[in-house]
């Protein structure tokens, strides 16, 4: 045999001429890692090759893909008994990446490879030929590895870009079965992959829309950074054909950039998702999701039998866009209500409990009434009153309390009228709103909230006094503007935004009259 | 008190299987007859064929005081009044339509039907600027008159709100009974006419509303105001009715125009062909009747107010444009138009599309 020469065996037990190998690899329950012990036995017996350890069907296909794997790699599978035992035992384990370790212990236990000590942490699948293909999870998993005191990882060369921002893992990135055996005998050793630094000017960051890109829609545009300079959320009401998507896929463009622990937690997130291209690495961008309104609730929040991420984590620390609102089922509406209080959904399975985190800005998006010409100068609504009440009540009142922003859009049509705009660009109006939200951030650092819109009763109190003036423009508005006493809370923590953005400390008339302007009606 | 005629009068109203000409028969019949039922009896033969034999026997069974009497206190009970047309508080005006009510119901001031009365009615489905346009000549015509409408939503809702929002008379005529308003989401609204106005019907308040009832309700709208303004109508709206009645009645009929293009002013522009006069400011009615309004004083505008409204004061326009001609940021300009609309000096006339509010103008 090949590597018989290297015949230092720590992690095993001696038995007969055969050992039992144990070879460390990882499960994921939500976005949190759990070392699994992969042993594996090889007796006299009849041929055999079994797994034991609560392990589901996709685990228990892996002694296919690694009998294969194995045979392929220039190694045997030897006629015997061989028992694979996954520890812990009342731990579920799912997926493909136990493959690879898998493989490894099989290769050990026979001898086949002989090792000082096994002291990586083993993840990825196995195809029939050989290869290592890259498997979902790979982030997650290292960043618990390296909390429960591992630091050495083998992974597939397809996950090696995600892995490389780690601080503290040192990674080696293979691309067949055969190259970790040379590497784990000391053959032919892989160097460890190299490490990257996050950097936000990186080129990286790139979006398809731009804020410039849209021609008038100034009270939109406004609104929109309003918005997000305050956290708000925002809901855009306008016939179909307004510009409400692209609009909405401006959000990101104009949001904070990420911090690095905002772009791993994303990156998790998807990365567990399987949504992590090959070539990206970590997740700049803010994510903006948009579930089409058939969605199910399950794949809205998560879970499902392998309780994944659902839209909402997606979302997390970027952009949620419910187009046309009203069509979501109203039990997916509802759902949205505790990860909006929140920040963060948790989904329960008969056996497990899973959290994940979900603070993502909502932005809908509705027509004015069922036919989407209420309100035109020109066209006629063909909807009843009661029709359009009924349309506007399917989003709940309680749903409706969490959206700061309401805006109607309309059909571009002054936008080529005007040939004279500069139009901002995303670039420039971000730079305000990094700015706006450093002010929110010194002003609650004591109170545990980022945003103007976390703001609950107590905090406005506190920092939203309002002046005789104020608040006679607000009982105005009340009377003659017809608002309901519930919109008083929104429309203030708007004007605290809009003050914050104009510098200003204390909220002013003008101010109080612009939010009047975005309340919902 | 109500006379003996008054009586039979709201018995034989009672009866919604009876049509108001059989109603009308019967009481000129019975009204110098001692015992109503006697007679009946004796005469059965002439209801054969004018009603059910079901409903002729619930008919003469009912000939007796504790009907009556149950059904006094039942209206008592609700607030609700009976004017028959025998009654001093019934409105002059309509008696001399081609077919009065026997009975009006009332549930509110009684003295309004007293006062100069105007009618404005409209269709339930409404643009903005429609809605806008209802509001200002309830605010302008409710100075002068006890403004007339019905309960539907969209023009009769605004003018209902306006007028009773700024403490003014309004009478809303239903064509239902007061117990079934349609739309049931304007029950509220009825409760508050009921209560700072004046809600009438034709029909006792257990009686279901049906589609033929607002046609013929519409006659007592036109019957009761001293003219009527048409707001807006489609091709088939109801307001045609109205306009009809008021046409046959010798009332004044003012109707708003619009545009070729705009379904929902198709009604007022063909009212307007046929005769209608064609109205498009309050004052343009109160000028009809002679009379003058009283002065408003100038508001006091601030500068950028001031060319907000010089902006947009021979046309609405979008807030875009707005802030193009007048070369300031959206967020300077927003303040100024939500404070001038709180003011009521402008409203908005469609998605973010501003224009002056009638009243403003000078
Ligand atoms: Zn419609």
């Amino acid at each position: 045999m090949l590597y018989n020469q290297y015949r230092i065996y720590i992690m095993f037990i001696k038995r007969g001429i055969f050992v039992i190998a144990k070879v460390i690899g990882y499960s994921l329950t939500g976005l949190i890692g759990v070392p699994v012990d992969v042993e594996v036995d090889v007796n006299n017996g009849l041929p055999a090759f079994d797994i034991v350890g609560l392990a589901d069907t996709s685990v228990k296909e892996a002694k296919e893909r690694v009998r294969s794997a194995i045979k392929n790699s220039g190694f045997n599978v030897p006629t015997k008994r061989i028992t694979a035992n996954f520890a812990p035992a009342d731990l579920k384990k799912e997926g493909s990446l136990f493959d690879l370790p898998l493989a490894i212990g099989v290769l050990i236990a026979t001898e086949q490879l002989v090792i000082d000590k096994c002291e990586y942490v083993i993840i990825g699948e196995l195809s029939l030929d050989g290869t290592v293909r890259r498997v979902n999870g790979v982030l997650p998993i290292i960043i618990s590895a390296i909390k429960d005191g591992f630091n050495k990882f083998i992974i597939p060369k397809g996950n090696e870009k995600e892995a490389s921002y780690i601080e503290g893992a040192t990674c080696y990135s293979f691309n067949t079965l055969r190259e970790v055996v040379e590497h784990l005998s000391g053959l032919n050793e892989t160097k460890p992959v190299e490490k990257r630094s996050y950097n936000i000017e990186d080129k990286e960051r790139s979006y398809d829309s731009d804020l410039s890109f849209i021609k008038g829609q100034k009270v939109a545009k406004r609104a929109l950074e309003v918005a997000v300079s305050g956290g708000h959320n925002i809901l855009f009401v306008g016939a179909p054909g307004t510009g409400k998507t692209m609009l909405a896929k401006c959000i990101p463009t104009i949001m904070p950039d990420m911090t690095f622990s905002e772009a791993l937690e994303t990156t998790k997130i998807h990365s567990v998702s399987g949504f992590i291209k090959e070539n990206e690495g970590i997740i700049y961008n803010r994510p903006f999701r948009s579930p089409h309104h058939t969605a199910t609730t399950v794949s809205m929040t998560g879970g499902g039998s392998s309780i994944r991420p659902g839209e909402i984590s997606l979302a997390h620390n970027g952009v949620l866009f419910l187009d046309e609102m009203p069509e979501y089922s109203r039990s997916t509406l509802e759902a949205l209500r505790q990860p909006l209080e929140d920040g963060e959904i948790s989904i329960s399975r008969a056996s497990s409990r899973v959290t994940y985190p979900a603070n993502f800005m909502l932005c809908g998006s509705m027509n004015p009434c069922p036919c989407g010409n209420y309100g035109s100068e020109t066209k006629e609504c063909r909807c009843s009153p009661s029709q359009i009440a009924k349309y506007k009540a399917k989003i709940s009142g309680p749903l409706l309390d969490r959206i700061d922003i309401q805006i109607h859009v309309d059909e571009v049509k002054y936008g080529e009228l005007i040939t004279d705009e500069k139009a901002e660009t995303s670039a420039e109006v971000r730079k305000r709103v990094n700015r706006t939200r450093l002010i929110q951030k010194e002003r609650f650092k004591n109170d545990g909230i980022n945003t103007n819109s976390d703001m609950g009763e107590k905090q406005i109190k506190k920092y939203c006094k309002l002046s005789d003036e104020c608040e006679t423009i607000l009982k105005n508005a009340y009377t003659s503007l017809g608002l309901s006493p519930r919109a008083r809370s929104r429309i203030i923590k708007v004007a605290r935004t809009i003050a914050d953005m104009e510098l200003y400390d204390e909220i002013k008339p003008q101010h109080v009259l612009e939010a009047i302007a975005y309340r919902q009606t | 008190m109500y006379s003996k005629k008054e009586l039979l009068l709201i018995w034989l109203d009672s009866f919604e299987f009876m049509s108001g000409d059989v109603k009308q028969s019967l009481f000129f019949k019975l009204e110098n007859e001692k015992d109503y039922k006697r007679f009946l009896l004796e005469n059965k033969d002439a209801f054969y064929g004018v009603i059910k034999e079901e409903d002729y026997n619930a008919f003469i069974s009912s000939a007796k005081k504790e009907y009556l009497d149950c059904l006094l206190s039942l209206y008592n009970k609700h607030g609700i009044k009976a004017v028959t047309i025998e009654s001093e508080d019934y409105p002059e005006e309509l008696k001399e339509t081609d077919c009065p009510p026997l009975v009006l119901y009332a549930k509110g001031d009684l003295g309004l039907l007293k006062t100069e009365k105007f009618s404005i009615v409209g269709s339930r489905k409404s643009l903005p600027m429609s809605i806008n346009t209802a509001k200002e000549f309830a605010t302008s015509l409710s100075e002068s008159f006890t403004l007339i409408t019905g309960i539907a939503e969209g023009i009769d809702s605004a003018v209902l709100n306006e007028t009773l929002s700024l403490g003014r008379k309004v009478i809303s005529v239903i064509a239902g009974g007061f117990f079934n308003i349609y739309p049931k989401s304007n029950t509220s609204l009825f409760e508050l006419v009921s209560i700072k106005g004046l809600a009438l019907s034709e029909n006792p308040p257990t009686v279901k509303p049906k589609p033929y009832f607002f046609p013929k309700r519409n006659r007592i709208i036109a019957g009761l105001g001293k003219g009527t303004l048409i707001v807006n109508g489609g091709e088939k709206s109801g307001v045609y009715s109205t306009a009809e009645y008021a046409g046959i009645y010798g009332k004044d009929i003012f109707a708003i125009p619009y545009g070729i293009n705009i379904p929902s002013g198709i009604a007022p522009n063909r009212i307007i062909r046929d005769g209608g006069i064609l109205t498009t400011s309050p004052e343009d009615i109160l000028e009809f009747y002679g009379i003058e309004k009283n002065k408003k004083e100038t508001p006091d505008f601030s500068e950028e107010e001031k060319e907000i409204i010089d902006c947009i004061k021979d046309q609405p326009k979008h807030v875009d444009l707005i802030c193009e001609e007048l070369k300031k940021e959206i967020f300077i300009i927003m303040p100024y138009i939500t404070m001038l609309e709180i003011k009521g000096y402008i409203v908005k006339n469609g998605v973010n599309t501003y224009g002056i509010a009638k009243r403003t103008e000078k």
